[in-house]
């Protein structure tokens, strides 16, 4: 084991040498990005991961980095991979149970910047071991980026985020979502353009309005309001999936919800989506499309 | 598996998400990567097909009807009351060689699928929807005043109307012929809904849903009205029908409705994210060109030009995401096969095409 890091080191000298002076050492250290839930043993990246393993490559794409260091599980490795692929940096493995080892690698290299893919309980380790602060990572922490700079004068050390924020539980952040604007259209059927309508709901407070180009207006009651506002759980409508594509000639509903901080979602269904489905709003929208359409017939 | 070489994430994908894929990727790569998926294997297709035609609601259950003695196929059809509901299929109505009941939504959806399944098996020996003798199941008075009809991929699907500009949906036979016909679409090529494929599923749609009806009535290429839904409409609408494959544009004209929106030519042809992107637009395009190539044919339509589109349709070369001119193509092909290559048959079905726009004057007439 000795020998092969001898080796690492002398390989790692003769890469910095040329671009880097002797203002020492810049490691970046970070816990592999978030994992699936099986194997158990083993887990690769979950989609979460592996969209946190891509802006890892984003922020360190210019960061000079000369040599990343994983450890033998996979996790550590695909959370490198989109950096070590854009740089052409083959990811050398140190096993998890020897952070000491990598430790001594790293005081042996004087210039440079190296990345290091390690887990909650062995990047403390390093970084105490390298001279710098204690720290803590929870576990479902992955969105920390340490950087710890050894140089002859003595250690820094910087505590960074990057990419979403993976301590804030996604539930309570997508309450904090408020629709402003439900807007809805109606197309296609056997009919075609002919029985087109479609309309907007705007919400103030606790009130909420319909409105439609055709002239239809209608001001919901404070009950409609609220249940209208629970049945836009965005989770489930983002859960929706495609429209069912069997169906010829239903009518296609579009649903663009415009929420209050400025982000915007959109989804399409098809007439019977709804059914069985305890969801409201696919319903109500049925159901005012006809109100639209109704009132129009009445001009 | 016959593609194996050929598979990557998409073949393992269903179809609905291969659909949303190509509607949504954000990379034109990604786009065709699951276009061509789609279109992949003819074999594999109309297997799939004919299970998720066998698949759901009671269609499982009935199995497919055996020739009688005479070894003719025979209708079995089924007509459920949805009673305003919208829960499919609701409660059965009448059944195969049951007499007429006092419900006419009911009686005309029973003549209707009747007339459409005589119109397959008289002209192209086709046993029904699936050509494997399908039962026929269509549900009535679906939801409250709903002014459409449809097809759910395994049954016929039929509203009342407003009765303000719309009336019952199940009064025009061919727009039984029409929903029928998806059926028959969706077990030979599939044209996928959405964009030109899907304006050429619609147009399948109204070409046979307008031949059931000629047949029916026995009216000649000139006697026949081109209309599609006529009868629909409300005495107070300013219109004839829906659409018309004649002059499209000029079905109806309303206070209420507008115009037809229907371009007749390529010229014309609209793009648009609603309607699965313009299937019942679009429509009007091939809708003419089948008008035109009938027409010039002359005659009665379903011994004319009627047998060179159910020939193209049922073409395993004719690919679920084939666009109007792959369409044209195989038309022209399939007058030559048929009539004859330089026949007036498929000079007529060339010439309407590039009426249309679809086919430009210099292509060459396939072989």
């Amino acid at each position: 084991m000795r020998r092969i890091h001898v080796a690492v080191v002398i390989w790692l000298s003769v890469l910095f040498a040329p671009s880097y002076g002797k203002c020492g050492t810049t490691v970046v250290l970070l816990r592999h990005a978030e994992k699936a839930t099986s194997p158990a043993n083993d887990p690769p990246l979950s989609a979460a991961g592996e969209s946190r393993a891509n802006v890892l490559a984003d922020v360190l794409a210019d960061a000079g980095v000369g040599a990343i260091f994983i450890t033998e599980y996979q996790r550590t490795r695909q959370t490198a991979a989109p950096l070590a692929a854009q740089l052409h940096v083959n990811p050398q493995v140190i096993p998890a149970s020897n952070s000491h080892e990598l430790v001594e690698v790293i005081r042996n290299i004087h210039e440079g910047v190296v990345v290091v893919v390690g887990h909650s309980n062995t990047i403390p380790t390093i970084i105490a071991g390298l001279g710098g602060p204690s720290v803590m990572i929870s576990d479902n922490e992955f969105d920390n980026l340490f950087i710890l700079t050894i140089g002859p004068s003595g250690t820094s050390f910087v505590r960074l985020h990057y990419g979403s924020n993976s301590t804030s539980a996604k539930a309570p952040a997508e309450k904090q979502e408020h629709a402003m604007q439900l807007k809805f259209s109606r197309s296609g059927g056997f009919a075609g353009t002919a029985t087109n309508v479609e309309g907007v709901v705007t919400f103030h407070d606790g009130t909420a309005e319909v409105n439609s180009s055709n002239g239809y207006q209608r001001s919901l009651n404070p009950a409609e309001v609220q249940s209208l506002k629970q049945s836009m759980d965005l989770k489930y409508l983002r859960g929706l999936g495609a429209p069912q594509t069997d169906l010829r000639d239903a009518y296609q509903y579009d649903v663009v919800i415009d929420l209050d901080n400025k982000k915007r979602e959109s989804f399409s269904f098809h007439d019977q989506a709804a059914e069985g489905k305890t969801n409201n709003l696919l319903q109500w929208i049925a159901e005012e499309c006809r109100k639209i359409w109704e009132y129009r017939t009445k001009q | 598996m016959e593609t194996a070489t050929r598979c990557s994430i998409f073949c393992i994908l269903p179809p609905q998400v291969l659909v949303a894929i190509a509607k949504n990727a954000p990379t034109p790569e990604q786009r065709e990567a699951a276009i061509d998926a789609l279109s992949i294997d003819h074999s594999l297709r109309n297997q799939r097909q004919t299970f998720s035609l066998m698949g759901g609601l009671q269609v499982g259950a009935l199995s497919s009807v055996s020739p009688d003695a005479s070894g003719r196929p025979q209708k079995h059809r089924t007509i459920y009351d949805c009673g305003q509901g919208t829960a499919l299929p609701g409660n059965v109505k009448r059944t195969e060689g049951q007499a007429a009941v006092t419900d006419s939504s009911v009686d005309h959806a029973y003549d209707g699928l009747g007339d459409t399944f005589d119109f397959y098996l008289n002209n192209h020996e086709r046993n029904s929807i699936d050509n494997k003798g399908l039962p026929l199941i269509a549900s009535v008075h679906y939801s409250n005043k709903y002014n459409n009809a449809f097809w759910n991929g395994q049954q016929m699907v039929f509203g009342d109307g407003d009765g303000a500009i719309f009336g019952d949906f199940t009064l025009p036979l061919d727009v039984i012929g029409h929903e029928l016909t998806h059926g028959v679409t969706g077990s030979e090529a599939n044209l996928v809904y959405q964009g030109q494929s899907g304006a050429l599923n619609e147009s399948i749609s109204d070409v046979f849903g307008s031949l059931v009806k000629q047949y029916k009535n026995n009216e000649t290429v000139d006697k026949a009205d081109w209309l599609i839904g006529k009868g629909l409409f409300t005495p107070r609408v300013h219109g004839t029908a829906l659409r018309s494959m004649a002059a499209p544009g000029t079905a109806y004209d309303d206070p209420i409705l507008g115009k037809d929106p229907q371009p007749a030519d390529m010229q014309h042809y609209v793009n648009t994210p609603s309607d699965n992107g313009g299937v019942h637009l679009n429509s009007g395009i091939p809708n003419h060109a089948f008008y035109l190539a009938a027409k010039a044919i002359g005659g009665s339509a379903w011994t004319g030009a009627g047998p060179i589109w159910y020939d193209t349709l049922i073409d395993k070369n004719l690919k679920a995401t084939a666009n109007f001119a792959a369409f044209a193509d195989l038309t022209v092909r399939h007058a030559g096969l048929r009539f004859g290559n330089n026949s007036p048959h498929q000079k007529a079905v060339f010439d309407a095409w590039q009426r249309v726009g679809v086919l430009k004057k210099a292509a060459q007439v396939a072989a």
